[in-house]
């Protein structure tokens, strides 16, 4: 029998734009569309798009996030509107009462894990979702990034009003998005989290978007390597 | 080819062009040479090419006349684009330009004969003229639409690319003049983000072309301090075209849109050169002094050789003598003021240019081009005396561009010393320096510019505001500044003496329109046109205020002005609409059913599989084999906490209290009137965990209307979470879909264990899935959903699995036929605005014993009332004949048919080799199984009878077995 794989809702694009895929915990991603080193230096001289939908999105909502972020991770919840590592995970604040928690693929199951036994010995209602298939997830990745958003969304992307660790939910290319900014090192970049039927439209609206100022597509090892 | 060396000079300081390379375009056929940097006017006149295009209406020549952006006199066509402005186009190597409004050319014009009979043709004459008799209108909107309009568009030319960008700024200048620099570095030396918009290729305004007046001293490259500086951005060729609450603003560069958010707004957009109302004042030849400045400064091209210069301030007299100084020999310089109010300035000129004081233009004379002006003074009533050239130069003032400060809320007044409208007060965050202001001098816009830029930092609490007696300073030196606008906006004429350029508006026309009543300034704008053609206002609306005042008696304050309405320059639709933005929704097999002969089909925001060919085949398929469907796009809803029966109690008429784990059941959903919404299955997953599926097209709008209900108090202990996207799903259907399944899973999947409305939790091929057993189709089913990711792999195990069964894919089309043959409805499609669930034959959902919930209230008075329409089926008399979805059903009466049901559904059962649909009829006719009704078909009454229950499987026998 074919061994289990996972697609991300990018796939048929990346396959068509020539992606080479590699194997991350059942998911086929792209490893690669050109030269590695072209991919890395398109990031850092301008812009470029990369899919991490594979990465795991945990969304937890309930009135106990205090003490659920200090049971699993002993840290303390970011506030709305922030976000903060926490060991291997990302926290993000949507809500006073509306948690997301971003993760590598390998590490959505001990999370989600970590997170349900935890949330069973604290009392009140704490539903936790593992959100990560419904949502894709596209890392534009490089100095001219707030540019190119700033063609697609109405925020303000400018690096004191959505400063690095910063979420926002919004309206992005007429689709609502979960605006992460996590920066890579010196380079700035920005997630958007959206509904993973709307992942091949908004890639190929944001490269379109970007075209006159080279975005280009990233692939997996390019980001590693950034 | 043209010779572009008539009238090129030799290099200027400042000039824009590159003359170490050449090109060439065409002009209405003919090779034009022309430098990177010219325009194609500047290339044009270079060449001596003076007429550009013809007037709207009357077919007359026209040139260029502002050298700005702001005039229409110089539109043209370049390629397939009409009412391209020759003057702030760049030309550009094999450019086909062509002018505008001629036919068969430029020169011989065949509707130039309309001026002719310009005096049957006053303003409005068409809305009168052509009115009746009534039936002849179409012909004449046909002549007229071919006549009257600016340009082609050629419909086949393929779409461009355009976009918009968002901007944040704190402080945004809108102009790169004198005033906007200086007051972008004021602001960003304060610690401000500075965006400074200018509509030129580069920053500064009227110093980059015209002669300094002789108090100015040096002028300070500010452009290049602002350039510099790192809080400052600057956007050249950008113009700024509207201004909203907030100071929201709207800009165009190219194909791109701006929509900028700024916390405070400098306007320094400077002033137009105000046109002179004279006899053929538009002729090719008439030029305003900043077009002879910018032709002469910025494109090494003499206006003209033999200029008359015609003024009201001392600024006329440093052009004429920029033109003596490019060799262009100034015959005359006609000046309105008496010599004694006039600066040094006569000395400037050459001995043999004659000098006019107390004299204006009465008139343009020449065939097609200036040779010559007639010259009057203003005080006695003497013969005009005419005076030969081909220039005309009009400087007789300004007026401030103000539209932007209009749009802001600015309170603006007409100022009766400087015979200019400028602000008075200024809302809070908006900032006015330089021209618009009413600066005249160097020092004064500089030194205003730098006060606005200080105000606008404190305004953003940046730094302290600047003191009051700097402001009140900077007004006494504003207000002693030589004059440089006349009150005089006309001279008396005989000939045509245009007011609007754009629509061939003259005087008369407005004088005309005022006696008939259109005596306010709004309603004579709406009657001439006046102001709504290209120039929006930027040429006519000040000397259209000040005829109105005159012929009304009024003062020019007591007239008013127009509104002006955004956008304050002419802007494409492309640009407004932007990037093709149209969100696409696609299931996780998207690529595979394209890749497997799938007719593709919208879905609401959905892209579906219509059919893989052939529908018919494909119900076969599941009726007597198994199907497999992509139903990714159902919604699906998760709600936990132990609330949740008690909140689908009030959103579902169902009851859902003892509903058991592991089963299943189909709710129907109503609004606060009891119309149905939406209509799905709830799983009981767990004892707090229940899992819920929508209509495709309504999973957002519900989840919104169950968090709306959560919010608004129904909200204890209960999540609804939103996980439409987490998992997809797929149908197996078909007598032979268990044994597909069971080859992918251990588990026990018969009757027993796994009946009918059932859910479990099932491994199939190693993918932890959930799997629903019902049957929208009819057939034994299960609904199958699995993690996205994971859609294409067990998709097509799923299919390896039933290959030996004659497993086929079957799209959305074969779907609509098997739930039909169960009578399955549609909601939305089967159900409207005001279907109920009691109606439309579900009145066996509805429990009214049950607590207050949506739709209660009104859905008991439809069981009390019993209801007036009701949802069957049907099926017709006549083999073969499928009425359309949406047809009316008819009783004929003696007054003729009387409407009284329509078609819901409707398709040819290839199961039951019959039509079979579904349709709303009165309850009374459709309360008989058998009743005969007419379906209205093509004009024909065709028979079709009352159907109850299910067409296939009545007892639903198939789906447990």
């Amino acid at each position: 029998m074919t061994e289990l794989y996972k697609q991300t809702p990018l796939h048929a694009i990346a396959a068509q734009a020539g992606a080479q895929f590699t194997d991350v915990d059942g998911w086929q991603l792209s490893q690669r569309f050109s030269a590695v080193e072209a991919e890395t230096a398109a990031a850092r001289a301008a812009v470029a798009l990369t899919d991490l939908s594979a990465n795991g999105k945990i969304t937890i909502e309930g009135h106990q996030l205090e003490a659920l972020t200090a049971a699993v991770w002993q840290a303390t919840a970011p506030a709305v509107g922030a976000g903060a590592a926490a060991d291997k995970a990302y926290l993000w604040r949507l809500r006073p009462d509306h948690l997301l928690v971003t993760t590598a693929p390998e590490d959505v199951v001990a999370t989600l894990t970590r997170l349900n036994r935890a949330a069973a010995a604290l009392d009140g209602l704490l539903t936790i979702t593992d959100l990560t298939h419904g949502r894709s997830e596209l890392w534009l990745v490089g100095p001219a990034s707030a540019e190119v958003l700033g063609r697609l969304c109405g925020l303000n992307f400018g690096p004191a009003a959505f400063p690095n660790l910063a979420v926002r939910q919004s309206s992005v290319a007429k689709t609502a998005q979960i605006i992460l900014r996590r920066d890579i090192g010196q380079t700035p970049a920005f997630a958007l989290l959206g509904a993973a039927s709307l992942g091949a439209y908004l890639w190929e609206t944001v490269m379109q978007a970007g075209q006159d100022v080279g975005l280009a597509p990233l692939g997996r090892q390019a980001v590693l390597g950034l | 080819m043209l010779n572009n060396a008539l009238y090129r000079l030799e290099p200027q300081a400042g000039e824009t062009i590159d003359r170490a390379q050449t090109f060439t375009f065409t002009f209405e056929g003919r090779a034009v040479i022309a430098h990177p940097g010219d325009t194609i006017a500047s290339a044009l006149a270079a060449a001596g090419v003076h007429v550009i295009s013809r007037s709207f209406k009357y077919h007359r020549p026209r040139g260029v006349m502002c050298m700005a952006g702001h005039c229409p006199n110089c539109l043209v066509q370049v390629g397939d684009e009409p009412n391209v402005r020759a003057c702030q186009t760049p030309a550009e190597p094999d450019m086909v330009v062509k002018p505008q409004n001629v036919w068969p050319s430029l020169k011989k014009d065949a509707m130039a004969f309309t001026g002719l009979f310009s005096r049957f043709m006053p303003v409005g004459f068409y809305y009168k003229t052509f009115i009746r008799p009534q039936a002849m209108w179409p012909l004449f909107e046909r002549i007229l639409r071919r006549i009257a309009g600016l340009g082609k568009v050629n419909p086949a030319t393929p779409p461009d690319r355009y976009d918009k960008q968002y901007l944040h700024t704190d402080v945004a200048v809108v102009g790169g003049g004198p005033a906007g620099l200086s007051a972008a570095l004021a602001a960003a030396e304060q610690g401000a983000t500075v965006s400074l918009f200018d509509e030129n290729p580069q920053p500064g305004g009227h110093w980059r072309y015209a002669l300094p007046a002789p108090d100015d001293g040096p002028l300070p490259d500010l452009a290049a301090q602002a350039e510099a500086h790192p809080g400052i951005t600057v956007y050249p060729e950008t113009t700024v075209l509207s201004c909203y609450e907030d100071n929201w603003l709207s800009a165009r560069r190219g194909n791109r849109l701006f929509k900028i958010r700024a916390g405070a707004v400098i306007f320094a957009t400077g002033a137009y050169d105000r046109p002179l109302i004279f006899d053929n004042d538009e002729l090719p030849g008439v030029r305003f002094g900043g077009a002879a400045q910018r032709l002469l400064r910025l494109y090494g091209v003499q206006p003209g050789k033999r200029a008359i210069v015609v003024t009201a301030n001392d600024g006329g007299w440093r052009i004429a003598a920029g033109l003596q100084a490019a060799g262009v020999s100034v015959v005359a310089v006609v000046d309105e003021r008496p010599e004694s109010e006039a600066g040094a300035v006569s000395h400037v000129l050459q001995a043999d240019a004659r000098v006019f004081w107390r004299h204006t233009i009465r008139a343009a004379r020449g065939a097609g081009a200036v040779e010559g002006a007639d010259i009057a003074p203003l005080d006695a009533q003497v013969r005009p005396q005419f005076i030969a050239g081909d220039l005309i130069v009009i400087n007789i003032g300004l007026t401030p561009a103000n539209g932007l400060l209009y749009q802001a809320q600015t309170k603006i007044s007409y100022n009766e010393d400087r015979a200019e409208f400028l602000p008075e007060t200024l809302p809070a965050g908006v900032f006015a320096a330089g021209r618009v202001a009413g600066s005249h001098a160097g020092a004064t816009e500089l030194a205003e510019g730098r006060l606005a830029g200080r105000q606008a930092a404190a305004f953003l609490g940046l730094a302290p505001a600047p003191p009051s007696a700097e402001i009140t300073a900077l007004a006494g030196q504003k207000a002693a500044g030589p004059k440089r606008s006349s009150a005089r906006v006309d001279v008396p004429g005989s000939q045509k003496r245009f007011v609007c350029f754009c629509e061939d508006v003259t005087d008369k026309d407005l004088e005309t329109a005022i006696a008939e009543g259109f005596d306010s300034i709004e309603l004579l704008k709406r009657y001439s046109t006046i102001s709504m053609g290209p120039c929006q206002g930027k040429m006519c609306a000040a000397n259209t205020i000040h005829l109105c005042a005159r012929h009304t008696g009024q003062s020019v304050a007591q007239t008013g002005t127009t509104t002006a309405r955004p956008p304050l320059a002419p802007v494409s639709l492309g640009v407004l609409a932007g990037q093709n933005m149209e969100p696409v929704k696609r299931t996780a097999l998207d690529a595979w059913h394209r890749a497997n002969g799938a007719g593709m089909m919208v879905a609401g925001l959905w892209m579906r599989p219509e059919h893989y060919g052939n529908p018919p085949a494909e119900v076969q398929a599941v009726r007597e084999r198994v199907g497999l469907i992509d139903v990714s796009t159902l919604g699906k809803l998760q709600l936990t906490g132990p609330g949740a029966p008690d909140f689908l109690d009030r959103i579902y008429v169902n009851k859902w209290q003892k509903l058991g784990v592991g089963r299943v059941r189909y709710g129907v959903m109503c609004n606060d009137e009891g119309v149905v919404m939406n209509d799905g299955v709830t799983a009981r997953l767990s004892e707090t965990t229940w899992y819920t599926t929508t209509t495709s097209s309504g999973a957002g709008a519900i989840f919104e209307w169950m968090q709306w209900w959560l919010q608004s108090g129904w909200g204890g202990e209960v999540h609804v979470t939103n996980i439409s996207e987490v998992n997809a799903a797929f149908n197996l259907a078909g007598p032979r879909a268990r044994a597909v399944l069971q080859k992918l899973t251990d588990a026990d999947l018969l009757n027993e264990a796994f009946p009918y409305m059932h859910v479990r939790h099932l491994t199939l091929a190693g993918v932890a899935c959930m799997v629903m057993r019902i049957g929208f189709t009819g057939e034994l089913s299960y609904e199958i959903h699995c993690p996205t990711g994971a859609a294409h792999y067990v998709w097509e195990r799923l299919l390896d699995a039933g290959r030996d069964f004659g497993i086929a894919p079957f799209g959305v089309e074969a779907q609509r036929i098997l739930r039909l043959e169960k009578a399955h409805i549609i909601v939305g499609q089967d159900t409207d605005a005001l279907s109920d669930p009691i109606s439309a034959d579900m009145a066996w959902a509805v429990k009214l014993d049950k607590a207050d919930f949506l739709g209660q209230r009104p859905l008991r008075q439809v069981a009390q009332d019993g209801p007036a329409q009701r949802l069957v089926g049907f099926t017709m008399a006549r083999p073969g004949l499928v009425p359309d979805e949406g047809l009316q059903i008819v009783r004929p009466t003696a007054a003729g048919p009387e409407i009284i049901g329509w078609v819901t559904s409707s398709r040819h059962s290839p199961t039951l080799n019959q039509t079979i649909g579904l349709c709303w009829l009165p309850a009374p006719l459709a309360g008989q199984p058998g009743a005969t009704f007419t379906i209205r078909m093509n004009g024909k009454l065709e028979e079709a009878r009352v159907h109850h229950g299910p067409f296939y499987d009545p007892q639903g026998d198939r789906l447990r077995i």
